[in-house]
């Protein structure tokens, strides 16, 4: 068996990599695929809280990397998912401490066994990006509709081409398709063209997606969530299914304000 | 500048200059030129160049060891020589005779008459072609045939009329001056630009300068990815400062080239973020020198989108086929033309040159600089363009020291209006 190894990258922080690692490798899991999601965000961990499995780790990275651990004594079982595992990242070290070979000889050890490895890289251009971006034959660059995170991510896909990872794939998040009508939000059609690349999709603003993060349960599991719904389609789009791009619409109608108003849904949009 | 050395070789595409320093033995220049295409074998082949003797009056033997060296260690052929104009004008005033020693129908160039003072004149069977180009005009004397009458051509007819063969001087670039690129009759080719007849100078320098020896990495390299059965040079480019030396493709923090990689793109382009890990060499070569900006070198050509973070810096055109994004800079000694929309910061005619333009197809940088002069875009940019969010090919163009934009009409065309961007 030989898997891929894909990095989900973007430069500024808080556009929510984590985030959208936890929900593709929980969705190509889902979809019956082996995935191990790694967290590199060393001294910065969180995608173990993310997915839940904060108490669960006993070894991290760096002892698999350093060796004192075998490589699936560090790799963590997903709650609801067993075909889905984790490597965390360590806490009390740092970025310097592994360097972007011990990971991809890592990586090509991981290959062997799973169709995904999913590599959560953290912010920044530093040591950090350049181990994660080392074993990664694939790239996919979070972005938020905002001109800072679409600057950064012009930088790190210039640093990825750099890296001879070509044509890396977009994903939009926390879209506000009210506003993008509005025209107060930079639209999809401009952040495409700006930064030259193909986008996987986007992903809307999402109150469940919030309160689905803080349980520790990718929101990919709520498969009432529109976020949820929008990874839904993006890994499928990366197991290399052909789904069209949707247009993300606000929610009209009347009984849609009362829901919104009464608390019941308090997402503002539907999926066109 | 820098340390004395004798043989300096500036310049790629439409110019090769071979600049012999004036102050040397004429033994230790031979021998320098010798060494010099030695390492450089396979650089050059069938072509004609023009030598320029510069301030030096040369013997006949001299002459002919010039050629014998050209002959045989490059395959070129030398079609005529030159040399500083007031040498000649002291030769030949003091010398009325001179012309009739011209043997302009004998093939034995190589053996001219013993006279050594005015031989240099004879050395070449086309004859002696000096040419100053001043002002606009440009005097010339013409010894080909039996009287030499000085005759004034416009600089813009000048240069083609003057040379035989394929031959093109180095005045070319500098005759269309606000699109040099596009005078020197580029075509591409699968290699990027190539900008056909060369012309190699010889001539004097004035202050001696240059590096001592050829950078050995850099050598290979270029060995590898010239043709040697064409004297026609790829779109790649010597930084006109760097005295034969190439400053190759710097794997950390140059920005990767992709395919161009393969044909050679010789460039300096670098991330900045990164630019204590690139090479130093090539920082120094571009930073280091004052020379006067030149137009004749080949416009370097990047295939790609230049995002945020990206800096280029060329001595000479640079022609994106694609966007330049908001935090690229591109800092160009020629034109900038980008094929797609600019909207980082751009400066032209970097070395001082008021006369450079950037052309856009979509021109939305805030700030251009053409240069010393720079501009910010007026913040009712959109009500000046009428709300059009893609108003068309744009031109920036410096008129009285204040940056201008106006749409671009055609390369000739005189531009006069446009949205003032201020300085």
């Amino acid at each position: 068996m030989k898997g891929k190894t894909i990095v989900i990258t973007s430069g500024k922080g808080g556009v929510g990599k984590t985030t959208t690692t936890a929900n593709i490798g929980a969705g190509l899991a889902l979809r019956g695929h082996k995935v191990v999601v790694i967290d590199t965000d060393i001294g910065l961990r969180n995608l173990d809280v993310v997915m839940g499995l904060e108490n669960r780790i006993v070894y991290d990275l760096v002892d698999a990397i350093e060796g004192r651990c075998k490589l699936h004594q560090a790799m963590i079982r997903d709650k609801q998912l067993p075909e889905l595992f984790l490597i965390a990242a360590a806490q009390t070290r740092d970025k310097n401490c592994i360097n972007p070979e011990q990971l991809t000889d890592l990586c090509r050890r991981l290959e062997e066994e799973f169709d995904y490895i999913i590599v959560d890289c953290p912010a920044g251009i530093e040591q950090g990006f350049r181990n994660a971006i080392g074993p990664a034959q694939e790239a996919i660059v979070v972005t938020t509709p905002e001109v800072s995170a679409i600057r950064d991510a012009d930088r790190v896909i210039g640093l990825l081409e750099a890296s001879e990872l070509y044509r890396p794939k977009l994903i939009i998040n926390r879209v506000r398709p009210g506003m993008v009508k509005r025209g107060d939000m930079l639209d999809k059609d401009d952040i495409v063209e700006l930064l030259a690349v193909d986008i996987l999709g986007m992903v809307p603003a999402d109150d469940r997606l919030i309160t689905a993060t803080n349980q520790g349960i990718p929101v990919i599991h709520d498969k009432r969530a529109p976020s949820g719904m929008a990874f839904s389609r993006i890994t499928a789009r990366i197991d290399g299914e052909d789904i069209p791009l949707m247009d993300l619409e606000p929610k009209t109608g009347l009984m849609n304000k009362v829901r919104f108003l009464m608390g019941i849904d308090r997402s503002e949009y539907t999926h066109a | 500048m820098q340390e004395a050395d004798t043989i300096q070789v500036l310049g790629r595409g439409t110019s090769v200059d071979f600049t012999i320093d004036d102050a040397v033995p004429f033994e230790i220049a031979e021998r320098s030129l010798r060494e010099y295409l030695e390492v450089c074998r396979g650089l050059y082949s069938s072509g004609t160049v023009s030598v320029n003797v510069g301030r030096r009056i040369l013997a006949p033997d001299q002459l002919s060891a010039i050629k014998g060296i050209l002959d045989s260690e490059t395959g070129l052929t030398v079609s005529s020589y030159w040399c500083a104009p007031e040498i000649l004008q002291s030769a030949l005033f003091s010398r009325p005779a001179a012309p009739t020693l011209l043997p302009h129908q004998s093939q034995e160039a190589v053996h001219p008459p013993p006279d050594t003072e005015t031989a240099y004149l004879a050395a070449c069977p086309e004859g002696l072609a000096v040419r100053e180009a001043a002002e606009g005009r440009q005097l010339s004397f013409d010894f080909t045939g039996s009287h030499p009458q000085p005759v004034t051509h416009d600089v813009s007819h000048a240069a083609p009329d003057l040379l035989p063969g394929e031959s093109k001087s180095v005045e070319m670039a500098e005759t269309g001056a606000g699109d040099s690129g596009m005078s020197a009759e580029p075509r591409f080719s699968e290699d990027g630009l190539v900008v056909e007849g060369q012309t190699a100078v010889i001539e004097g320098l004035p202050e001696p300068t240059g590096h001592e020896s050829v950078h050995e990495d850099s050598q290979e390299y270029t060995r590898e990815t010239i043709p040697a059965d064409s004297f026609e040079i790829p779109g790649e480019v010597l930084p006109s400062h760097a005295p034969y030396r190439f400053v190759p493709y710097v794997e950390n923090g140059v920005r990767a080239f992709g395919e161009d990689m393969a044909t050679g793109q010789v460039v300096h382009r670098e991330t900045e973020g990164d630019a204590g890990a690139a090479s130093d060499d090539p920082e120094e070569l571009i930073e280091g020198s004052p020379r006067e900006p030149r137009r004749g070198n080949a416009a370097l050509i990047i295939k790609n989108t230049c995002r945020s973070g990206e800096v280029i810096r060329y001595p000479g055109d640079v022609v994106v086929f694609g966007d330049v994004n908001p935090g690229a800079v591109i800092v160009a000694d020629g034109d900038i033309i980008v094929l797609g929309a600019l909207r980082g910061m751009a400066q032209a005619g970097a070395g001082d040159d008021p006369k450079a333009t950037i052309l856009a197809l979509n021109l939305e940088s805030q700030r251009l600089q053409i240069g010393q002069h720079a501009g910010e875009a007026p913040r009712d940019l959109k009500r000046h363009r009428h709300g059009n969010r893609n108003p068309g090919p744009q031109i920036a163009y410096l008129r009285r020291g204040s940056v201008f934009v106006a749409p671009f009409a055609r390369r000739l065309e005189q531009y006069q209006g446009g949205i003032l961007y201020e300085g």
